[in-house]
């Protein structure tokens, strides 16, 4: 045979020659000296590029693995969720007997749509609903912040915490039985993406820009408002609770009751011409639940913290925040937060990971929330822009 | 009663989808950050092949298989428009790119990590895309088909890519 080209040599080392092919260039190497020296070039140069990419590969394999220590089944769940929202759709329904007394307004807690924000808190009769019905969970996503108006104030939780309560309601799953629990209907959700102009006329919510003409416009994603009615079965979440070892059980008053919790509109704003980095601003109305004529929210919230899966830590914090009517609780992982003054409203500055900072504010009945890959000074400077 | 029975049909789709989900979710991740070179974009790729997954599943049952197909078409697809989008970059920002640093660089502590990273990003998608799906042990028909050339072609377009890959190394080390 000639001598072959590299392209042939480099087949032959990477084993996709066919066996009579091999026998032959195996013949000629004996015979070529020009050839085994390409040979062992090309074999050298394949070696150095192997050594290299594969550290390379490594190195990702084991960042991976770290932010997944951190983040644990945690951010599986999220990421899980947040894929699972694009199908909440299916349980649109027809705004019928949508008629409830609302006299007792008080906003128990909002799970943010954020991928890294990962926390948990509990409450009110969303903590049960949230945990054992798909297409809630997949409503409210990632994050969950107990929540009120007028004050924010910070309960810290560890990521053991949060293994801590998954575990606990996985090893129980078998006792969850949906379809007793209650009755649910939500009307509304799902998302669109809107222009900027749309954006300025939009008559859910007052959307604020950070005035910062070096981010660039912003792409706009909007989801719709969304609400869920929950007739509480308290017998059977009782039983449920009670599986879970809790000793504190919902009133049999709240059987048959009608809450009705709704998500406002919110409004993420991305910022795609940032090249190296991203940055994310959510701002969303508080979300409200109305709770029947005669019904005690501080029951079920008494009875939701008492149970076992809350792991002592949070439960301490949770029974003390006796002002839980009038203030923003915002679930901080392992108190890596700082409190700061944005525009003379109080938030907070967290640092998920080394690269990832958010603020969350409150502002006014709106709460915002941006995550950005920017150092600390540059992103509250953004955050006082906002208006 | 419809509401309950469609509830039901909610809950079995919706197990198994996150059966799949748990299963494959890091496996589609890793691949996906190896190709593209950035964990976050992984990210944002992988929740659009599971998206595309629930949104509508292969009739065929070898979920794996068909996930990796499109989370590797959509790291590719990444890889080409990112290349793209590059060329008309450079010439607002030449001079600049040195020195700027990304924050998934920065992460990266080790020197010859980031280097490797570097001299990837700097190759042609095909040179990068053919290097990297042969170490993660792609045959040449499957490579072939990726980037679009005969499968005798491929030995060729490794030869050079190594080649070049080693070179713009020792020279990128001296620097």
């Amino acid at each position: 045979m000639k001598c072959p080209d590299n392209g042939f040599l480099q087949a032959y080392i990477d084993g996709e020659l066919e066996i009579d092919e091999r026998k032959a260039l195996e013949e000629h190497f004996s015979r070529c000296e020009k050839c085994s020296d390409a040979l062992e070039l090309l074999k050298s140069n394949d070696d150095f590029a192997f050594i290299k990419i594969k550290a390379y590969r490594d190195n990702i394999y084991e960042r991976i693995n770290t932010i997944n220590d951190i983040n644990t089944k945690n951010d599986i769940k999220n990421n899980f969720d947040n894929s699972i929202n694009t199908i909440s759709d299916i349980f649109v329904k027809a705004p019928e007997n949508k008629q409830i007394q609302n006299k007792n307004k008080g906003v128990y807690k909002i799970m943010l749509k954020y991928k890294k924000f990962t926390a948990i808190a509990c409450s009110a009769v969303l903590l049960t609903t949230c945990f054992a019905f798909q297409p809630v969970r997949a409503a409210i996503s990632n994050s969950l912040l107990i929540f009120r108006a007028n004050d924010v104030k910070s309960i810290n939780i560890t990521q053991k915490d949060i293994m801590d309560i998954q575990n606990q309601l996985l090893n129980n799953k078998s006792v969850i039985d949906l379809k007793n629990m209650g009755k649910i209907k939500t009307i509304g959700g799902g998302q669109k993406n809107i222009s900027i102009e749309e954006a300025k006329t939009y008559k859910d919510i007052n959307v604020a820009f950070p005035q910062q003409p070096n981010l660039g416009n912003p792409e706009i994603t909007v989801n719709n408002p969304y609400t869920m009615e929950f007739t509480l079965n308290t017998a059977s979440i009782n039983k449920l609770m009670k599986s879970l070892g809790a000793k504190t059980l919902l009133p049999d008053s709240l059987d048959g009751k009608t809450f009705e919790v709704d998500l406002p509109s919110g409004v993420t704003l991305s910022y795609p011409k940032i090249s190296n980095g991203y940055f994310k601003l959510f701002q969303s109305k508080i979300p409200e639940i109305k709770a029947p004529e005669g019904v005690n929210p501080d029951d079920i919230y008494n009875a939701l913290v008492s149970l076992p899966v809350i792991p002592e830590n949070i439960k301490k914090q949770l029974v003390n925040a006796k002002d839980w009517n009038s203030t923003l609780y915002i679930p901080v992982i392992d108190s890596k937060s700082q409190e700061i003054k944005i525009n003379g409203a109080k938030g907070y500055i967290m640092e998920p990971s080394p690269s990832i900072r958010e603020i969350i504010w409150y502002n006014n009945g709106v709460i915002y929330s941006m995550s950005s890959t920017f150092d600390k000074d540059e992103l509250i400077k953004i955050a006082n822009s906002v208006r | 009663m419809l509401l309950e029975s469609q509830i039901n049909k909610f809950k079995n789709v919706s197990d198994d989808f996150r059966s799949v989900y748990e299963k494959y979710y890091h496996v589609i991740l890793r691949h996906t950050a190896y190709i593209t070179g950035s964990i976050q974009t992984a990210e944002d790729l992988t929740q659009e092949a599971f998206i595309k997954l629930y949104n509508s599943p292969p009739q065929h049952s070898n979920i794996i298989a068909w996930l990796s197909m499109v989370a590797n078409n959509l790291a590719y697809n990444h890889i080409r428009n990112e290349n793209l989008r590059k060329s008309k970059d450079t010439i607002v920002y030449e001079g600049e790119s040195d020195k700027v640093i990304s924050i998934e660089d920065a992460a990266i502590k080790n020197y010859d990590i980031r280097l490797t990273k570097k001299i990837l990003d700097s190759l042609n998608e095909r040179d990068r895309i053919c290097l990297l799906m042969k170490f993660s042990g792609y045959k040449y028909d499957e490579i072939a088909e990726v980037i679009q050339v005969e499968k005798s072609s491929v030995g060729t377009i490794l030869a050079r890519a190594q080649a070049k890959f080693k070179e713009k190394y020792v020279k990128g080390g001296t620097i």
